[in-house]
């Protein structure tokens, strides 16, 4: 088959003006609002969004109109929460997103809204993020003073709200699900979350029809295109917007510039630190494609789009180790398994990459592995089970060598 | 998360209250939420940055703004890392060593830091000048390794970049963040293209110095 190549969500990053009002309207912007505020059916735009095969592209890659649909209309108020927390490492996509086109978000919100019945929406933007915080807020503005948002929009009798968000001011505790948050969500009201680039591509749907997004990608499941991180041992690391289905070895090979000062290729992240690490063989040897349905048969997922890159020198225990701290940084600690869990992978894989591993450790990894899957509130503890799980087994000779030496056989490439 | 981190007291603290301009800001921030909470992490920035830290008379204002305990703002304090019960450096050096700038050296540029400053992680000069930390992912790994001071983001960093932005930084002059900023270009394909040569010269630079530095 064909891929057709074609940009969506970054289309108008080369072009400065796109991230002010005046600038996204000459280059088309607002235009899908116009179309269906008051002209379309909701429940229309929802079948559009459906027809369209766009899925989630903050990780779990859930089909977006389909998580739509499960709102209850009857309940209100409603909310949007839009995550734009860009938290899994190798991911650095929704923040670029916010500062160079922030006004196509802010359509992607209310055709969301418009579609749901939704009258607010919340940008939940991290604490570290100063600069896309600042042009979120800078395009709201300019949004209100327009009329593109507040009530009667464009004199369609519909309104929606949109403000920046920085939580709702409590530790971040994961909520145990049922009741889901489609019920029960932000604030206690039925809750739509979606991610900054998934909401980013509707503007285009609505303006372009779903036949042409789902002419983008591999197979009507893996549809449209996805923002690339590219990050690592590639020559040019960098964000590359593709089209769903692509192999891996394009996307590096043909896209990234290759392997930097033209090393061999060792092991690949596909979709953020919570995917399965892949080998080169397995890379090579697979063809394999980095669409969702496509890595998940690799055994890995296409998750947030983290593509991290290592080569030869790299040392998979120390990457593991890197990894594991940041699980154990992150646990929120509410379920016993995640927070001891991701302490002591974090310690073990750390010792051993120091050459203090104990001739136990790599069968005590090997048993913590099941425990932390499927026993918690939120999926962070099966994250950090399913990444040390795959460099475990997929490189135990390695890990086994730094115990029977005594230290990293790599001379700890990249010391902390 | 700070796990048995405790509730910092300090008997002889002065007593904290906001500044007029810092009171109004956080009323419009509260107006904008149906439940006034969602403001108090904005509100715990916004004393940070007049504090210069989140101290325990901070905590009870705020508390008694949002009509919570004292030991309620202390679990949203201790929960975000961005919030700090301690002053830090006038500049504070943030270097992120998750695994993507890891892998582009971010080891040996946190050392060079730590040498060049004089201040280890996780502490502040004596001057109160430059504090440095460790993070986790900056969420701009395509630019790494990459250094977050205060608000501003670095990415690409080398150790003689570190030096410069230090350098000027001493001297009181302002630093342009370099990366993802609305003025620099983007870092798609096209952009990646056009800075490649110069990131290939950055890439060898830092290769020597981690040689150099054994
Ligand atoms: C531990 C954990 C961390 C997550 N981090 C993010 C994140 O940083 N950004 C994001 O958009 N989604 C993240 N997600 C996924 C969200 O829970 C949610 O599925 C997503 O935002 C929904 O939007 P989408 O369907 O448009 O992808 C995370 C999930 C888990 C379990
Ligand atoms: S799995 Fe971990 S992060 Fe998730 S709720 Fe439990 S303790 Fe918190
Ligand atoms: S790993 Fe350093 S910014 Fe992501």
């Amino acid at each position: 088959m064909a891929i057709r190549f074609e940009k969506i969500v970054t289309g108008r990053f080369g072009n400065p003006e796109a991230s002010t009002l005046a600038g996204y309207e000459a280059a088309g912007g607002y235009q899908a609002i116009r179309k269906i505020l008051g002209k379309a059916e909701p429940k229309n735009v929802i079948e559009l969004v459906k027809a369209s095969g766009l899925r989630g592209r903050g990780g779990a890659g859930f089909p977006c109109g389909l998580k739509w649909s499960f709102v209850p209309q009857s309940l209100n108020p409603k909310y949007l929460a839009v995550n734009g927390d860009e938290g899994e490492p190798g991911t650095f996509k929704d923040r670029e997103l916010m500062i160079r086109d922030p006004h196509q978000l802010i359509e992607g919100i209310v055709v969301a809204c418009y579609a749901v019945g939704i009258a607010k929406a919340y940008v939940y933007i991290r604490g570290e993020f100063d600069a896309p915080w600042r042009a979120v807020e800078r395009a709201l503005g300019e949004a209100y003073a327009k009329g593109y948002l507040g009530e009667n929009i464009l004199g369609s009798g519909f309104g929606c709200d949109v403000y920046a968000h920085r939580g709702e001011g409590k530790r971040g505790h994961p909520r145990l699900k049922p009741p889901f948050p489609a019920v029960v969500g932000l604030y206690g009201k039925p809750t739509v979350i979606n991610n900054v680039e998934t909401l980013s591509n509707l503007p285009h749907i609505v303006n372009n029809g779903a036949e042409w997004f789902a002419g983008i990608g591999i197979d009507e499941k893996n549809t449209g295109t996805r923002m690339y991180c590219v990050s690592g041992h590639a020559a040019r690391p960098g964000l590359y917007e593709l089209p769903l289905g692509l192999t891996c070895e394009e996307l590096i090979y043909e896209h990234a510039g290759g392997m930097r000062n033209g090393k061999a290729l060792k092991a690949v992240i596909p979709g953020g630190a919570s995917a399965p690490v892949l080998t080169a063989q397995e890379v090579r040897e697979g063809k394999v494609r980095m669409d969702f349905d496509s890595l998940a048969k690799a055994g890995s997922m296409g998750g947030s789009g983290g593509v991290i890159v290592m080569d030869e020198t790299a040392c998979m225990v120390q990457a593991a180790g890197r990894l594991a701290r940041f699980f154990e940084h992150e646990s929120c600690g509410q379920c016993s398994v995640c927070r001891e869990g991701t302490g002591w992978v974090s310690e073990i894989i750390n010792r051993v990459e120091a050459g203090r591993g104990r001739a136990d450790d790599l069968a005590t990894l090997a048993s913590i592995d099941p425990n932390m899957r499927g026993n918690t509130i939120c999926v962070l503890s099966d994250a950090c089970a399913m990444m040390f799980g795959a460099f475990l087994k997929k490189f135990h000779r390695e890990f086994e060598a730094h115990v029977e030496q005594g230290r990293c056989p790599l001379g700890s490439p990249y010391p902390a | 998360m700070a796990l048995g981190a405790r509730f910092p007291h300090s008997p002889g603290e002065e007593r904290f209250e906001f500044t007029p301009e810092n009171r109004a800001e956080l009323g419009r921030i509260m107006a904008k939420y149906p439940a006034r909470r969602s403001a108090l992490i904005p509100a715990l920035q916004l004393a940070q940055k007049q504090a210069g830290a989140v101290t325990s008379a901070v905590m009870q204002h705020l508390a008694a703004i949002f009509g919570i305990s004292p030991m309620d703002v202390w679990g949203v304090v201790s929960f975000y890392s961005m919030l700090k019960t301690r002053p830090v450096g006038k500049h504070h050096v943030m270097v992120c060593d998750n695994l993507s700038c890891a892998l582009l050296g971010a080891g040996s540029l946190l050392r060079h830091l730590e040498q060049r400053l004089g201040c280890r992680a996780g502490h502040t000069r004596a001057d109160g000048k430059f504090s440095v930390e460790r993070v986790e992912c900056l969420g701009a790994c395509g630019g790494a390794p990459c250094l977050q001071i205060n608000e501003d983001y670095f990415e690409r960093v080398t150790p003689a970049m570190a030096d410069e932005i230090v350098a000027a930084l001493e001297k009181g002059e302002p630093v342009a963040p370099v990366g993802a900023d609305e003025a620099a270009p983007p870092r798609d394909g096209a952009g990646a293209a056009q800075e490649s040569a110069a990131q290939e010269s950055a890439a060898q630079e830092s290769a020597a110095q981690e040689k150099a530095a054994g």
